[in-house]
């Protein structure tokens, strides 16, 4: 059986869910529903401190190692110093992610390009929330150059229109499920621009992983493209063994 | 295991070849295991309360697994008020939905009054819009006023669930619809608050797909009684199917 990869989890308190996301609730949901890895951060990091954020996520994947650590910046508090940003990479760090809308910010902020910069030379996957119409287009002109893979999150079928000529445009884009479960939108993605640009995404524990997957598995895509959706895509991209 | 979903919707949906028509929602629900369900009309919503109805109507024909659900406008009371004359009495036409030019606002209790008023003699189901706490407030308020009917809190409130939880809590003629955020939280203190009797399975489809609703019970400890009625028997009890099937 191909191996399940959920790209987007998080773990700790959040304000919007109505308890506490234990790490545990996370790896018991991944038991359940056969997802062998996921890519993971605490919440602290999004909502709040990104350095105190960052070395929990890096504490509880050091634990788990079924769960994949992922890094998150908040360009409001970035004052200049490039070097954390630098050594996300050798930290274990398989991605970077930003929250524009939960962190009060817009994607054409100097900080937010400096920090692309400072990245670029990493060519760190990046994952960043797109959830609004406008965002995909707004994001062009941030992240079009960007060598790295470039995913998209939390995007609704609301924005299809703008999502395929951007996926179109940039060749490194992907984009994750966790909010593209309307009927139709991951065989029109997929007949558009491949399956090859999908990834499972689920923000488990928050929501429940099984329709996620459930999802992808009715969608009308062809053995081959569910595997590739559920995990070989996150496999290639993140060069996972 | 059967599954009723109380919350589909005909048209209005960017993608083709997915909701045009009731035999494209009755294939994709065929597909995910699903037996049947209530249908509204988008265009009723968002364009014409009249002909909206009269063509959902007239599709249910072809398609026996599907019920309709009748759409009112507060903004547009004349139009409601015929389609409720013409078609609320219909087997075929399982419920009413009130809806208003404001998705996000409560709706206005002055004129809800007159389209609740005429559906007084057809006593059947009515889905109200609640997707934040004012919302439930004012639906709520019209629950309360109106007793003899039963109300469906469609999406429980949004992400304000608890909010529709207490309220279905101050009056047994609530029931609350499950589509809105996919919280894994929200579906047990609704059953240990008001009962699972008082809690209907919908999607909220095409927008979302059944199956991803469905990993609200499928990732959560529920016995199987709950998930049971959750999924199909409270809603063939609430809008009579068996007997409209006869």
């Amino acid at each position: 059986m191909n191996e399940i990869i959920d790209v987007n989890t998080l773990f700790g308190p959040l304000p919007y869910a109505s308890s506490d996301l234990p790490v545990e609730a996370l790896t018991t949901l991944m038991q359940q529903n056969g997802v062998s890895r996921s890519l993971t951060l605490s919440t602290l990091g999004m909502l709040m401190d990104s350095t105190v954020g960052n070395a929990i996520t890096k504490a509880a994947c050091n634990e788990l190692p079924h769960l994949l650590p992922v890094a998150t910046l908040n360009p409001l508090s970035f004052i200049g110093d490039t070097q954390p940003i630098t050594r996300l990479k050798a930290d274990g760090f398989v991605m970077v992610r930003f929250f524009p809308d939960d962190q009060g910010w817009k994607v054409n902020s100097l900080s937010f390009l400096e920090i692309v910069r400072t990245l670029t030379a990493l060519q760190m996957p990046l994952m960043i929330a797109a959830s609004k119409p406008g965002d995909i287009t707004s994001l062009l002109s941030a992240l079009g150059d960007y060598p790295g893979s470039v995913v998209l999150a939390e995007v609704t079928v609301d924005a299809i229109a703008e999502l395929l000529p951007a996926l179109r445009r940039c060749p490194n884009w992907l984009v994750e499920t966790s909010r593209l479960n309307s009927m139709g939108t991951l065989s029109l993605i997929s007949q558009t621009v491949g399956a090859e640009r999908l990834l499972l995404g689920t923000t488990a524990p928050f929501r429940p992983i099984s329709g996620a997957v459930q999802t992808v598995r009715y969608s009308g895509l062809d053995e081959s493209q569910v595997a590739l959706v559920l995990g070989g895509n996150a496999q290639r991209i993140l060069r996972l063994q | 295991m059967a599954i009723f979903d109380v919350n589909l919707n005909l048209e209005g949906y960017p993608i083709p070849g997915v909701n045009q028509n009731l035999a494209q929602i009755a294939q994709g629900l065929q597909q995910r295991g699903i037996e049947g369900g209530i249908v509204f009309s988008a265009r009723a919503e968002k364009v014409d309360p009249l002909s909206g109805n009269r063509i959902l109507k007239a599709m249910l024909d072809g398609t026996p697994q599907l019920y309709g659900g009748l759409t009112a406008h507060t903004n547009r009371v004349d139009a409601s008020l015929q389609a409720i004359k013409d078609l609320l009495g219909h087997k075929r036409i399982a419920a009413i939905r009130l809806v208003s030019n404001e998705p996000l606002e409560p709706l206005h209790p002055l004129v809800a009054d007159e389209l609740l008023n005429a559906c007084r003699r057809y006593q059947k189901p009515i889905f109200l819009p609640t997707p934040n706490a004012a919302c439930v407030e004012a639906a709520l308020h019209l629950a309360k006023t109106y007793s003899m009917h039963k109300f469906i809190f469609v999406a429980m409130g949004g992400a304000d669930w608890r909010t529709a939880i207490a309220a279905a809590d101050q009056a047994v003629n609530i029931f609350l619809e499950t589509s809105g955020p996919l919280d894994r939280a929200k579906i047990s203190p609704a059953i240990e608050a008001i009962g699972s009797h008082r809690v209907l399975f919908g999607s909220n489809l095409p927008f979302r797909d059944p199956l991803a609703a469905l990993g609200l019970f499928q990732d959560n400890e529920l016995s199987s009684l709950d998930r049971r009625r959750i999924l199909y028997d409270n809603a063939v009890k609430l809008f009579n199917l068996n007997e409209s099937e006869a």
